[in-house]
């Protein structure tokens, strides 16, 4: 296509080299609640989301190559997933069982969240302002005052640090997710894990193409066809 | 040993923004003055107007404009010694009042017409650069021949999506100015668009086998008779090779004063850059 470009008397325009760079990364932790509560039903419709999840974002070429996901498990504490790109990354199968220590998971996300940040800055990578979803259909067991601390600290347009969302299902306690998350914690829908997923890959698809000052707007989920109703 | 400034220049548009029809909102130009006292001055600006601000284009080309008013007149009249920062300072602080008068007047807020700047005002043995916002200028390096050097890293903040703009309340903090002693033979202006292109963001280099060889082209070209944009630049950034690694607004300001490439030279340089491939 260049070969053909207008020359001028002297000199063909020339095809020059261009750079390979690494393109930026979009992190979102998910912080998924897998207590007793969640057996049978619940925990398939989530690992059925987890794997549409997957699908989605692999499928639209700028997420697949710029979001990373990491994945936190709480009942007990265990990392699913370390940060990775949705082409590497296999949504694991989730087991139910055990209680709902959501602080220490929250606190463990953090940490986790600002080791990738590190690595990023390491090697030069840029990124985006990361999301995390915190997803619970209980409350916690645990103390979760610090977690809500640390989230404060961080969530704030001051220091944007990260944007977290919460999201209850069936019978969260959705009081305490409010003194937790710093924005209106979202109700799902019966259980529209894939419906959820399904948004949160196209809004992630939106905030991987944005450019400087380019304002995201995201779909409202909170619409009579979306998955959130708020209470 | 150096001869006449020949220049190129073109804005080209996004592909996204011809997917849903919003206007290119980058500006750029060129232009060389004789200053009163002898010699010429090149002067070059590019400005990208912020995505999400509705008038950004409109903030952007008033930039530009008034870059060179202002900047010529002063150079005709006193030479590069008028370029210091308060020079610059008075500049950005007339831009703001005309884009809030124009503001004022439209019924539209001055962030609608939020843009970057990066300016150079280059003089035979002096330069100033000075930038608000992302994108770069690099110019000939100093160390290496051939090589070429940034005088600005692109002001990206924590995320890849910020940056600073004109017409932000501390835009005066966010300027940066270098002022350089020395002759400078080539320079190269260029918005966010193609930043991730000839910039290496790892190395954090700017990438010579990108302007080696369109320097040695342009450095082919004869003096522009008038200031207008290089079909063939604007052609390159509008080329596959450009659009399928971006699909923002890119501005591409180019300048030398290098004696054109002798035809074993440029098959020389055409060599290197084939083999950098």
């Amino acid at each position: 296509m260049t070969d053909d470009l207008i020359s001028n008397d002297q000199m063909p325009f020339p095809t020059p080299d261009i750079v390979g760079n690494p393109e930026p990364r979009c992190p979102c932790l998910l912080l998924l609640d897998t207590s007793g509560s969640m057996r049978g039903k619940p925990i398939a419709e989530l690992n059925a989301g987890l794997v549409a999840f997957k699908d989605e974002l692999t499928a639209d070429a700028m997420a697949a190559q710029r979001v990373e996901v990491g994945i936190i498990t709480f009942g007990p504490v265990e990392v699913q997933s370390e940060f990775q790109t949705p082409d590497v990354w296999m949504p694991p199968t989730l087991r139910a069982g055990g209680e709902t220590p959501m602080g220490e998971a929250i606190e463990r996300g953090l940490a986790m969240l600002e080791e990738r940040k590190k690595v990023y800055k390491q090697t030069g990578l840029s990124y985006y302002r990361p999301w995390i979803f915190l997803i619970t259909d209980g409350g916690p067991t645990d103390d979760w005052k610090k977690a809500a601390a640390l989230i404060r600290a961080g969530d704030n347009n001051e220091k944007k640090a990260f944007s977290l969302f919460a999201v209850g299902v069936e019978n969260a306690k959705m009081d305490v997710l409010a003194q937790i998350a710093v924005r209106e914690p979202l109700k799902l829908k019966g259980l529209r894990y894939r419906d959820l997923f399904s948004w949160l890959s196209s809004s992630l698809g939106q905030v991987s193409r944005s450019k400087p000052s380019d304002a995201v707007q995201l779909n409202n989920p909170v619409t009579p066809n979306g998955w959130a109703t708020i209470e | 040993m150096t001869a006449a400034w020949r220049y190129a220049y073109a804005s080209v548009a996004g592909t996204s923004h011809d997917k849903n029809g919003s206007p290119c909102q980058d500006a750029g130009s060129c232009r060389v003055v004789e200053a009163g006292a002898g010699g010429s001055i090149l002067l070059a600006m590019a400005s990208d107007g912020a995505g999400s601000a509705r008038r950004s284009e409109e903030g952007a080309r008033l930039a530009v404009a008034l870059f060179l008013d202002e900047f010529a007149e002063a150079c005709r009249e006193r030479g590069i010694l008028a370029i210091d920062r308060p020079f610059i300072l008075a500049w950005l602080t007339k831009l703001r009042r005309r884009i809030s008068a124009r503001a004022a007047r439209t019924g539209t807020r001055a962030g609608d017409y939020a843009c970057t700047a990066l300016g150079a005002v280059i003089a035979d043995d002096r330069a100033v650069f000075f930038q608000i916002g992302d994108g770069a200028i690099v110019i000939s390096g100093r160390q290496h021949a051939g090589d070429y050097d940034w005088v600005f890293w692109p002001q990206h903040g924590e995320f890849a999506n910020t940056t600073n703009f004109v017409t932000q309340r501390d835009a005066a903090r966010a300027l940066e100015i270098e002022m350089h002693l020395g002759a400078i033979d080539e320079v190269a202006l260029f918005t966010d668009g193609i930043e991730r292109l000839v910039l290496d963001l790892r190395a954090k280099t700017a990438h010579a086998p990108f302007f080696r060889p369109l320097f040695g082209w342009l450095a082919a070209t004869q003096p522009p008779e008038v200031s207008d944009t290089s079909p063939a630049l604007l052609q390159y950034l509008a080329s596959k090779q450009v659009c399928d690694r971006t699909d923002d607004d890119k501005t591409l300001i180019m300048a030398t004063r290098r004696p054109a490439p002798t035809p074993a030279t440029a098959h020389a340089a055409a060599a290197k850059s084939a083999s950098a491939v």
